[in-house]
């Protein structure tokens, strides 16, 4: 768990991936026979070269939603823009951290005892709010602030038993899940891609799929679970601690109908709980892979309570089955007439 | 400035009902400065400084605002209940649930993918907000008994130059600051007693100083004067009314409820020393202690002084170190004054 623990603690915003990438490198560079980082940061590193194919593509991606300085006021106060779907209600009273420095700040509030009742039932706008680094003047920020820079939640992963808290599960349980398959011997060529700006239109996945151009594709996520109390009469799946969840649809790729049935019917063979996504909810890198490439998308993910927000809770029997599911499913490739 | 001590403070939960450790804590820190506590049960902790017949109260709260656990589900999801917090800033938030064991909880809310805009335009009222374990309901029920305290779960932290942020700093920066205050004049020949109290569940009841200001009652004592110590709201880029710069100095509350002519000594003395500090004009309300210390008995002319804190009531409190300081220097000066006791 310690490596989770350090991908999940280590800053990466959309655009600023760097030490999420750095930490992969040292942790499993020597599993590869080969590593390289594109323009836009997207991770490659690959093995099995001169096996025979299908050639399979995994990604994760390392960027998670987070925050970025749009301009520093008079006071020294920081407005800033959200990167990535963040709901505004999530942020006021946040403990959160900023540029290369990696500067302490929190998000402000307005007094419960100052404002009124109308007030009251207003969310504040993104627009209202700051952040304040203990500066007094403009001049002070900026000695350690600039326009741009990258804030992310100031959150730490913790274990309890099972249930791992931290932010940036989605879709850092991905980048982790993904370390611990490069060290599996798989019978085919395989690509490994730590994907960059996921959170920003799947920008890295689709330069990612355009230079791999796999056969194959199976994404690692850590998705939404939604069995969250609720009025409303809807479904409730993806349940945390219930297995791996399997993509049949989302809102940018029909996964690959095969390799559906292979991942279903694998985890039934081999008693691993598994359970289906939502179908239509949110997007990721097969989305942008299929429309460079025609190839055989899968998705399978791990279900996070709370994502997009500053603090996730996660399971770790799925992170463990969703691993043993994709490395026996994975055998079976052969098998699927794509 | 012994920026230890704070930060000692504030990693000892203190929710109101529950200080026992932050009493516990004060007992000990006082014994190893070779004074010894009175504890007063569930109204706190007093200690005494000086001699003599003349007697003034210093006073501060030890207790801290916090979230409790009001209802669990079949599911496990404990909801909540929040005096005095706005359940605004509620989601997200983790937090220590203190129940038979210390778990690690969050509060949850439905991520955007599974919400419409419309449904984010709302606040999620407090009967809906919940705090998640992550743990299956019997064993959460087993666990978190109806009633439990949660409190929010961060380190104290330093921000640029003077400024802190942590957890409770309402009011254990003013805790902080009795301490430093009672270091200052233990060495030093008062004109009278000082009794301090560290009293209990300010926050919401205010019971504690109802306590203390009984207690010289029912011994016939005669106080001079009280001091209460407190924060206040800081200014920042959007309150700036009813709000006091950070780092310009503690406030001065003025007003019916408080006693005019030991303001007007604290004014002079600030002055005198060039300690800044600000006016902070109170109507029948303050707020604080003070409103009922200065009620208690035959009556106690009360001082008011508040630290500055931005973000009151959230678990992002921010106070300016520098006003501490300022403040210890006007009350170490003020109490030896021979003017202050005979006003």
């Amino acid at each position: 768990m310690e490596l989770l623990k350090q991908l999940c603690d280590a800053p990466g915003v959309s655009g600023h991936e760097d030490a999420v990438r750095e930490i992969l490198i040292k942790a499993v560079g020597s599993y590869a026979e080969s590593v390289h980082v594109d323009s836009l940061g997207n991770l490659f590193m690959t093995k099995g070269k001169g096996k025979k194919g299908p050639h399979l593509m995994f990604t994760a991606h390392t960027d998670e939603v987070g925050l970025m300085v749009e301009r520093i006021d008079d006071e020294g106060f920081i407005k800033f823009m959200t990167l990535g779907g963040i709901d505004p209600r999530v942020l006021p009273a946040k403990r959160v951290r900023i540029g290369k420095d990696a500067i302490c700040g929190v998000i402000g509030i307005k007094p419960f005892h100052l404002s009124d009742k109308e007030e009251r039932k207003e969310v504040t706008p993104l627009s209202d709010l700051r952040v304040d680094i203990g500066a007094s003047s403009r001049s002070e920020t900026e000695r350690f602030v600039d326009v741009g820079d990258p804030i992310w939640f100031d959150t730490l992963f913790e274990q309890q038993g099972d249930i791992l808290k931290a932010k940036a599960f989605d879709d850092r349980a991905g980048c982790y899940m993904m370390a611990e398959l490069i060290k599996h011997e798989f019978r085919f060529p395989a690509t490994f891609v730590w994907s960059v700006q996921e959170e920003m239109g799947l920008r890295g996945g689709r330069i990612a799929a355009a230079r791999v151009r796999p056969d194959i594709m199976i994404v690692l996520e850590g998705t939404g679970a939604c069995d969250l109390p609720t009025d409303a009469d809807v479904a409730r799946r993806p349940f945390l601690g219930k297995g791996p969840v399997i993509t049949i649809l989302d809102r940018t790729v029909v996964a690959n109908q095969r390799l559906v049935e292979l991942l279903c019917q694998t985890a039934e063979r081999d008693g691993i709980p598994w359970q289906f996504k939502r179908p239509l909810v949110g997007g990721t890198d097969a989305g942008a892979a299929v429309r460079v490439k025609a190839l055989g998308a899968a998705v399978v993910a791990i279900p996070a309570r709370y994502i997009h927000t500053p603090v996730a809770l996660a399971h770790l029997k799925d992170i463990i089955n969703t691993i043993e599911l994709v490395k026996a499913a994975a055998e079976r490739l052969r098998e699927v007439k794509l | 400035m012994n920026r230890e001590l704070l930060f000692d403070l504030l990693q000892i939960p203190s929710p109101s009902g529950h200080e026992e450790r932050m009493k516990a804590f004060l007992v000990k820190y006082l014994d190893v400065h070779g004074i010894k506590a009175q504890d007063l049960g569930p109204a706190g902790l007093s200690w005494g400084l000086g001699e003599g017949d003349k007697l003034a109260f210093f006073s501060v709260h030890i207790d801290q605002v916090a979230f409790v656990a009001d209802r669990i589900d079949d599911e496990g999801y404990i909801y909540l209940k929040m005096p005095g917090i706005d359940p605004r800033i509620a989601p997200s938030q983790e937090l220590t649930v203190r129940g038979k064991r210390e778990l690690v909880g969050v509060v949850g809310m439905r991520p955007p993918h599974f919400l419409s805009e419309e449904e984010q335009k709302a606040p999620i009222p407090s009967e809906k907000l919940y705090v998640d374990v992550g743990l299956p309901g019997e064993e959460v029920k087993r666990l978190v008994p109806v009633g439990t305290v949660c409190t929010w779960r961060l380190e104290p932290l330093a921000l640029l130059g003077s400024r802190v942020t942590g957890v409770g700093l309402d009011n254990k920066a003013g805790v902080f600051l009795a301490l430093l205050v009672t270091e200052a004049l233990g060495s030093k020949k008062l004109p009278g007693r000082i009794r301090f109290f560290a009293s209990t569940q300010e926050e919401g009841v205010m019971f504690g100083a109802g306590f203390a200001g009984r207690s010289a009652y029912k011994s016939g004592e005669s106080v001079l004067f009280a001091v209460v110590v407190d924060t206040t709201f800081g200014t920042d880029h959007e309150v700036k009314d009813s709000a006091f710069p950070l780092g310009k100095g503690s406030t001065l509350g003025v007003g019916p409820i408080l006693s005019k002519s030991h303001l007007a000594i604290m004014r002079s003395i600030a002055s005198e020393l060039s300690i800044p500090y600000s006016l902070e004009p109170l109507t029948s309300f303050t707020g604080t202690e003070a409103d009922v210390l200065s009620i208690s008995g035959k009556g106690i002319p009360t001082i008011l002084l508040s630290i500055p804190l931005r973000n009151m009531h959230s678990p992002v409190e921010i106070v300016d170190l520098d006003d501490v300081e300022s403040s210890l220097k006007l009350l170490s000066a003020a109490l030896q004054r021979e003017d202050l006791w005979s006003s």
